[in-house]
């Protein structure tokens, strides 16, 4: 009976098909089982601890790895069924995932040269406006802006009870041209352009206002900044650019 | 939007008001989708009410109810609650916003994109240039966009043609600082205007007379014996005055008259009125009307210039009003305009080489306003 079983076709195949049935079973375990193992755990942990800024409570834990297991049991579902096939959103994502993968390796430090030469190849983004730093006496008329005109001449003057009470502080600091037309107008803002640093009270200049004396304090000419000075803008830009490449690239 | 009931349609009591006023200090006044001041059937002795108004619901083409709808007849209401012994929810300030969807500020006439990006980044799409060919074929085709002829063209329609190129809020902090900005918003110390920089001040107090004024020190002076805008003045021994002080963004037009605004309630019936208190070039104001002499100021619209030198830079007086009476709960806020200038729809069809359409204004007169100051009568 046994050998006339080994001779039988249908014996063989049966036997050959648990065999493979025993050996994938053994490599794979049970398809449909969940582990919810310690990686697991930890990381809904971090994730919790990342938006909520504390540690979860055994209450909060629970729920979470309930959705959790839920979520997985869903998941699976959907990917059995094929349907992250030819979905746009997910391919979307994917292609995403890999750009980001892609700008993380481009944040790599540059050279010392190479980040030198971008920086003078884009120096025009860099340029720093001319800034001015002034104090101001207003006046409504020209000509009791000129009543003062001796008075401060006269070296060390105390000028804070001079002038008239306008919309504007008395002392500017490190205000650009464009910053200063929009508070006085063209006008003032280019002439500002005219005067010389120093202690003494140069004007009357008009604004669209009046009448102002000016004592420009500092004036900080149009310039390049040293690299060392905004080092860290150029290269976050320069990372920012690198991994753009990278992702037109790939994208 | 300031209705009289809450949510389950009980009338307000001093809870809900308290409370409402305490979370919500702020109105925005002004934004891309209109301003809400007030309305020409609420406000009908107002000239400058008809401003900006959206009359459409938002993300509808249902028409809005003025009522409950505009911040001025509220602080009204808020004073008739007041009347029947109920807390003010509605004692609120002013700021304006953009409100624009694009991650910038389109508040200025002159070079505005509107509000949501791609369905509203040109003047056809805006409804400010003619629809023409087959662009126009398809749209009718499609039905998806409402189609309107105005003096023979055909003109994309809906909400976006009545949406404004505005606005700024802007604080009176002692620094630039988040605290100090953030008390400011608290203690209502803000203003609004429709896009330009202009700067508006308002206090009230006791006294104030030219002298005062022109004070290099006035301003340390009335915070020490006054109070400024978003705050309540109690009633003294005599009418308060008030000093009420702006001046132009120099980017923008020059400044045509300074007003405020009065409203108060007898027994929850509802008054107001529009007092100019400055003119500019030298302008009087007639002591019926309470209205500034013509100073002339137009545009052409051939090329969006304005009339020049007409228009002071700066506006600044003290007032007190003519009709005050010490019984009566009163707010009080300053209102301060530009000159005539082009609206952003007459700009899109000057550049597009077409007429500006006639059922749209034309110009606009830009406008800062200040956050009231509340009258409180002596018996409070």
């Amino acid at each position: 009976m046994f050998l006339t079983s080994l001779k039988s076709h249908l014996f063989w195949f049966l036997a050959v098909g648990f065999f493979i049935f025993w050996i994938d079973a053994s490599l794979n375990g049970d398809q449909d089982e969940i582990v919810v193992d310690e990686a697991v755990i930890a990381r809904i942990k971090s994730l919790w601890q990342t938006q909520m800024k504390r540690e979860t409570n055994s209450d909060e834990l629970e729920n979470l790895l309930a959705k959790w297991i839920e979520e997985e049991i869903l998941y699976r579902e959907a990917q059995k069924l094929g349907l992250a096939n030819d979905d746009y959103i997910i391919r979307r994502r994917l292609v995403q995932k890999l750009n980001f993968i892609a700008e993380q390796s481009a944040s790599k430090e540059p050279d010392k040269e190479v980040l030198a030469a971008y920086y003078l190849d884009h120096a025009q983004t860099y340029h720093v406006e001319a800034r001015y730093s002034f104090a101001q006496i207003y006046f409504r008329t020209h000509q009791a802006a000129r009543r003062i005109s001796a008075q401060l001449q006269e070296p060390g003057v105390d000028t804070s009870s001079l002038g008239e009470a306008g919309m504007f502080p008395s002392e500017y600091s490190k205000r650009t041209g464009r910053e200063l037309a929009g508070v006085f107008g063209d006008a003032l803002a280019s002439a500002l352009k005219s005067l010389q640093p120093g202690e003494h009270w140069q004007g009357p200049l008009q604004s669209e206002f009046g009448w102002h004396w000016i004592r420009m304090d500092t004036y900080i000419a149009p310039h390049l900044p040293a690299l060392e000075t905004t080092r860290q803008r150029v290269l976050s830009d320069y990372q920012f650019q690198w991994a753009d490449v990278q992702a037109g690239g790939l994208g | 939007m300031f209705k009289l009931v809450d949510w389950a349609e009980n009338p307000f009591d001093d809870r809900y008001a308290d409370k409402r006023i305490r979370n919500e200090p702020l109105v925005e006044i002004t934004q891309i989708k209109g301003t809400s001041e007030t309305h020409p059937a609420l406000s009908d002795s107002d000239e400058w009410a008809d401003f900006e108004i959206m009359p459409f619901r938002v993300a509808t083409n249902l028409p809005s109810e003025p009522k409950g709808s505009y911040a001025r007849d509220a602080l009204l209401n808020g004073l008739a609650l007041q009347d029947k012994g109920i807390s003010n929810p509605y004692k609120f300030g002013f700021i304006g916003s953009s409100d624009t969807h694009t991650g910038a500020t389109s508040d200025d006439e002159s070079n505005y994109f509107s509000k949501v990006g791609l369905l509203d980044s040109n003047g056809i799409l805006r409804g400010a240039v003619p629809i023409t060919g087959e662009a126009a074929a398809r749209v009718k085709e499609a039905g998806r966009v409402n189609i309107v002829e105005v003096d023979g063209s055909d003109y994309v329609t809906g909400a976006f043609e009545t949406w404004g190129a505005s606005g700024l809020a802007a604080v009176w902090a002692e620094e630039n600082t988040r605290e100090a900005i953030y008390d400011a918003f608290r203690r209502k110390e803000t203003f609004a205007t429709s896009g330009p920089r202009m700067k508006l001040r308002f206090f009230a107090g006791y006294g104030f007379d030219e002298a005062f004024l022109n004070d290099r020190a006035m301003i340390a002076n009335v915070y020490a014996q006054g109070v400024p805008m978003g705050s309540d003045l109690l009633a003294g021994d005599e009418a308060p005055s008030f000093i009420v002080w702006g001046i132009q963004d120099p980017r923008s037009a020059k400044l045509q008259r300074l007003q405020i605004v009065k409203g108060w309630t007898t027994d929850g019936e509802h008054h107001e009125q529009v007092y100019d208190v400055a003119c500019s070039d030298g302008g009087t104001i007639n002591a019926q009307t309470h209205r500034c002499e013509d100073n002339g100021a137009s545009v052409d619209l051939a090329d969006c210039s304005i009339t020049a030198n007409v228009g002071a830079a700066e506006l600044k007086t003290t007032w007190a009003d003519p009709d005050f009476d010490p019984a009566h709960r009163a707010f009080y806020y300053a209102r301060l305009l530009e000159n005539p200038t082009c609206r952003w729809s007459t700009w899109d069809a000057l550049r597009a080489g077409s007429k500006p359409r006639s059922d749209l204004k034309a110009t606009i007169q830009e406008r800062a306003w200040s956050s009231p100051i509340w009258f409180i009568p002596g018996s409070e």
